[in-house]
């Protein structure tokens, strides 16, 4: 592994200028709030685009865009930024994602009040992603990891509906209380790294080079698992989620669903994965079967809600164990499967939770009896819908296709009956968005007692197409990106020792 | 020792070294003959507030005189080191950001008492003196001098019902505290033939083992009671709530770090007969301290109250690293006692700017919308409160990182374990102060008023907590070396 110093600084400018937007928000007229936002987050998704110029595709596994300034020498912690292929993905992906959520606030007509905060909390959130997906240092991942929280608190407590105090109470506690763990692992890490090499250390790729024993990779496992397990969330650390995701403003719900998830599991796969091989050799069956757990129940779930916002929430609970028990399956296509799932995820819970926002803002209701049959009044709308649905839902070109597909070949590397069992918890995510369009396009009562709804137009539509054309390149082109994390996927399995073609 | 020794070695030359205290104690001297002389008027305020700023601001000054950075003076009874040096200039520093807050609250509660401006530069200098010394009678003369101070400024008002019981149940128990510790340090002198701290814990031997051991404990037990440690806390919320908000601030501050320097200076010489004691005691009232501290914090609906138990749950954190009794723990331990005295002033002193509207009544959920009344105070309650909270990149989070390091380094796990449950505990009340600040509507309707210098004061803080988080090592390399160079003298002799 190698780290390339060209066109570094890039990260940090990317990082810095939403934090000069929002001081900018914060000093100007409430006039130029949106749009002095809205130019702030496009400019850093084009930095974040323009950093692939400075990737080299033959070697992906190495660090680029490096940079390492130190915070504290003699513990080893520094602000150590930088990318391989897997970051880089993610990191085009939140600022992407970011500057969705804020267009589509643009036209939101639920945030009236406090618009300087509302877009400075955005703004703020997309720097500490890009610090959590970039970070090299743990303690510094650590850091982006828990200032995340603070933004979406407000997202979620200022702006969301009925029940909003109450869920970001809970959003704060669950995932605060179990980054205790991590932050207790990575200390136990850096203090086992000085008893080793005579330095404190917190950087991974030297951490990565400690040898622990396996008492000690398991014990550190599971404080990581913790923490990360409350973030992506598995079954039965979930709970914070429906409340959360439910609650919050659709844009707040995009941000959350699309990239926030995927720092637990982004996580799961760099340094639970990465630090802990023995561990995770140990335990992989485990954890699959918590992931097929998490799929099965959360799609049960999915089924029972009549909230619409709740039941693509309970969605994402089950798309996350895919992602997850696919990665424990310690095999190349596993991995595959795993990280392409989270990109495909980024893009269509993002999409499911604008289609909800979308629905409310014309009837003012989430609940499935009122808005049923409610899209077949709005024909451009509608077929979005349906193209999502059906892509989520893993039809053949959709997004959602190859992550399944993949994860059923690598679960048969294993044995068959595992390749039966996921075939199965597939088959179950299929049948609630067979659920969610049947609501959407069939049921409900007949024409005429519905107003004329005015269909999707202008930046919003512009916001969801751009979203499923990316969900359907990811069905037909899936190399665009295995292309840029392949590399680094085979890193993470050389260090597990794993490397199967 | 013999005094005649003691005078007839005193060298005029070495008063040089004391001359931030010298000037602290003339700036008490001459703020009373003043209170004499003056008649009672709008001029005799502002003159006060000034007049102190300005001794306080020559005591920081004369800092630039000492060309010592470890020297024994006065035959021994006091240590010129960087750790005194860095915990005095703190003090000096907090007491002038708390003299602005102390100003406006008398001048609204319409009842100026001049005497507190000498009182709070006498505890200031029995602050200094505390955190530079190794004697015991030193030690001793200082905390009665910090104590007796802290009584009066508890009851300064006295017209108040809770401000008396507050006050006489510290003084009681603060007396109490004062007689255990001469107690011990008999004991210890007993055991040694000597008051010098690092004398007597290197005589440690069988003999002697069993009275200096009493001794010890009964003379940490006295601080365990200052500090507020459990289960010897039980004056310290009530004084806390008895007190002037801004002396509050000011006890919980620089009070605390004061009280701790004695402790931090004890741990390089437990040695290692005496480690799995000290380990043992210390780590349980620790957990003890942490737990018990945030689940009493959690029950309360006064504000105040409330950060009074979180400040015995910061010395309950504090505590817990002092029981790994490793270089590693000293430094975090140092870290944490300076910044927990930035975030827990910066806390109290919004406190005391919200006490002055006629409509609040420090109850939480008058909080409520706090955020619609007054947009700066509740931005940096906000600040303080994910500070004590721990979250990056404040300061607060990196001691808790340190605290975890400096547990993780001698496989403390289980406290390690604790300190986690006991910030869940915490995370509930923090959290609900936050949430009802920015996400409910406003509960009462008012306009706190602040004067340009406890905007600044308060501004500071906040800048404080964040830069000291974010570029930990302005106060880490320091640090570093102070604990380095404790543990290295310690060895040597």
């Amino acid at each position: 592994m190698e780290y390339i110093t060209n066109g570094s600084g890039l990260i940090s400018i990317s990082m810095l200028i939403p934090i000069a937007t929002t001081i900018l928000i914060v000093f100007l007229s409430e006039k130029f709030t949106k749009p002095i936002a809205f130019v702030g987050s496009l400019i850093t998704f084009l930095i974040s685009l323009y950093t692939i110029k400075f990737l080299n595709f033959s070697h992906l596994s190495d660090i680029y865009l490096y940079e390492n300034y130190p915070i504290i020498k003699e513990l080893g912690i520094s602000y150590a930024v930088g990318v391989d292929g897997l970051s880089e993905v993610f990191y085009i992906l939140s600022t992407f994602i970011s500057f969705l959520a804020i267009a589509w606030s643009v036209k939101d007509i639920q945030i009236k009040s406090r618009l300087k905060e509302y877009y400075s909390m955005f703004l703020l959130t997309t720097t500490f992603l890009i610090g959590v997906f970039t970070a090299w240092d743990l303690i510094l991942f650590y850091i982006f990891y828990e200032l995340t929280l603070v933004p979406m608190i407000f997202v979620i407590g200022v702006w969301g509906y009925k029940l909003r105090l109450y869920s970001a109470y809970k959003f704060f506690i669950y995932i605060f209380i179990s980054s205790l763990f991590l932050l207790f692992g990575i200390m136990i890490l850096s203090a086992d790294s000085f008893k080793q090499t005579g330095h404190f250390n917190a950087f991974y790729p030297t951490l990565v080079h400690l040898h622990l024993p396996l008492n000690e990779q398991i014990f550190l496992f599971l404080l990581f698992f913790i923490a990360f397990a409350v973030k992506t969330p598995l079954v039965p650390f979930h709970t914070w989620l429906p409340d959360a995701h439910g609650e919050a403003p659709t844009a707040g719900s995009v941000v959350l669903a699309a990239i926030l998830l995927k720092m637990g599991s982004y996580a799961f796969l760099r340094f639970n994965i990465g630090l802990f091989p023995e561990a995770a050799k140990h335990l992989w069956l485990v954890m699959v079967f918590i992931g097929i757990l998490t799929i099965i129940y959360a799609s049960w779930m999915t089924i029972a809600q009549n909230n619409i916002k709740r039941f693509v929430a309970y969605s994402s609970v089950s798309h996350m164990g895919f992602i997850v028990a696919a990665m424990f399956m310690l095999n190349f296509q596993g991995f595959r499967a795993s990280v392409l799932e989270m990109v495909a995820h980024g893009f269509s819970s993002a999409s499911l939770f604008m289609i909800a926002g979308f629905i409310y803002n014309r009837l003012h209701s989430f609940n499935t009896k009122t808005i049923a049959g409610s899209v077949r009044y709005m024909p451009i709308f509608s077929i979005l819908v349906a193209l999502t649905g059906f892509s989520a839902m893993g039809l053949p070109g959709g997004s959602s296709f190859w992550g399944k597909f993949l994860t059923i070949v690598s679960a048969k590397e294993h044995s068959l009956d595992l390749a039966l069992i996921v075939i199965v918890s597939a088959f179950f995510s299929a049948i609630y968005m067979l659920y969610f369009l049947r609501n959407l396009f069939l049921e409900g009562k007949t024409e005429g007692s519905f107003l004329i709804f005015t269909d999707i137009r202008g930046i919003k539509l512009t916001v969801m197409l751009s979203l499923v054309v990316l969900m359907f390149t990811i069905g037909l082109f899936p190399f665009l990106f295995f292309n840029i994390f392949d590399a680094s996927i085979l890193n993470i399995l050389h260090i597990v020792g794993m490397v199967k073609r | 020792m013999d005094i005649r020794l003691l005078l007839g070695s005193t060298n005029l030359y070495e008063f040089k070294y004391l001359l931030p205290e010298i000037t602290v104690f003339v700036g008490a001297f001459v703020l009373f003959l003043l209170d004499i002389v003056m008649k009672n008027s709008e001029t005799k305020k502002r003159v006060f507030l000034w007049i102190s700023i300005l001794f306080l601001a020559l005591s920081m000054l004369s800092f630039s005189f000492k060309n010592a950075f470890f020297k024994d003076v006065f035959s021994g009874t006091y240590t010129i080191d960087t750790l005194g040096m860095f915990s005095k200039i703190f003090e000096i520093v907090l007491t002038l950001l708390v003299l602005p807050f102390l100003h406006t609250y008398m001048n609204k509660k319409n009842t100026f008492y001049y005497e507190i401006y000498y009182i709070i530069f006498l505890s200031l200098l029995g602050m200094m003196t505390l955190s530079s010394s190794y004697n015991l009678i030193v030690i001793y003369v200082s905390l009665e001098m910090v104590s007796i101070s802290f009584y009066i400024m508890t009851a300064l008002f006295r017209g108040s019902f809770i401000s008396k019981e507050g006050a006489y149940k510290y003084l009681i128990i603060g007396g109490i505290s004062i007689i255990i510790a001469l107690y011990g340090a008999a004991f210890m002198y007993a055991a040694s033939k000597s008051l010098d701290i690092r004398a007597i814990m290197s005589s440690y031997n069988d003999a002697n083992a069993v009275y200096l051991i009493v001794g010890m404990i009964l003379f940490l037990l006295a601080f365990a009671i200052k500090i507020g440690i459990i289960p010897f806390h039980f004056w310290l919320p009530d004084a806390y709530t008895a007190a002037p908000t801004p002396i509050t601030g000011f006890m919980a501050s620089a009070g605390k770090l004061a009280f701790f320097i004695p402790l931090l200076r004890l741990v390089p010489y437990v040695n290692q007969h005496l480690y799995s004691s000290w380990m043992i005691s210390v780590s349980i009232l620790a957990a003890a301290t942490m737990i018990v501290g945030n689940a009493l914090a959690l029950v309360q609906s006064d504000l105040k109250r409330l950060l009074a138990y979180s400040s015995i749950a910061h010395s309950g954190y504090i505590l817990s690293v002092l029981s790994s009794n490793s270089s590693m723990g000293l430094k975090a331990a140092i870290y944490f006692v300076f910044v927990y005295s930035v975030m827990g002033l910066g806390a109290f002193l919004v406190l005391s700017v919200l006490e002055q509207a006629e409509e609040w009544d420090n109850q939480l959920p008058k909080i409520g919308g706090l955020y619609r009344n007054t947009g700066f105070l509740s931005i940096s309650f906000a600040v303080f409160i994910f500070a004590l909270l721990g979250i990056p990149p404040t300061v607060g989070f990196v001691g808790k990182a340190l605290v975890f390091l400096g547990l993780a380094i001698k496989n403390i796990y289980w406290l390690g374990f604790v300190l986690i449950l006991a910030t869940a505990i915490s995370t509930g009340y923090y959290v609900r102060i936050v949430v009802l600040m920015f996400m409910k509507d406003v509960e009462v309707r008012f306009k706190p008023h602040y004067d340009i210098l406890e905007n600044v004061s308060i501004s500071l803080l906040v800048f404080l907590t964040f830069v000291l988080g974010m570029f930990p090592f302005v106060l880490w390399n320091g640090i570093s070396n102070i604990s380095e160079f404790l543990f290295k003298i310690a060895n040597l002799r």
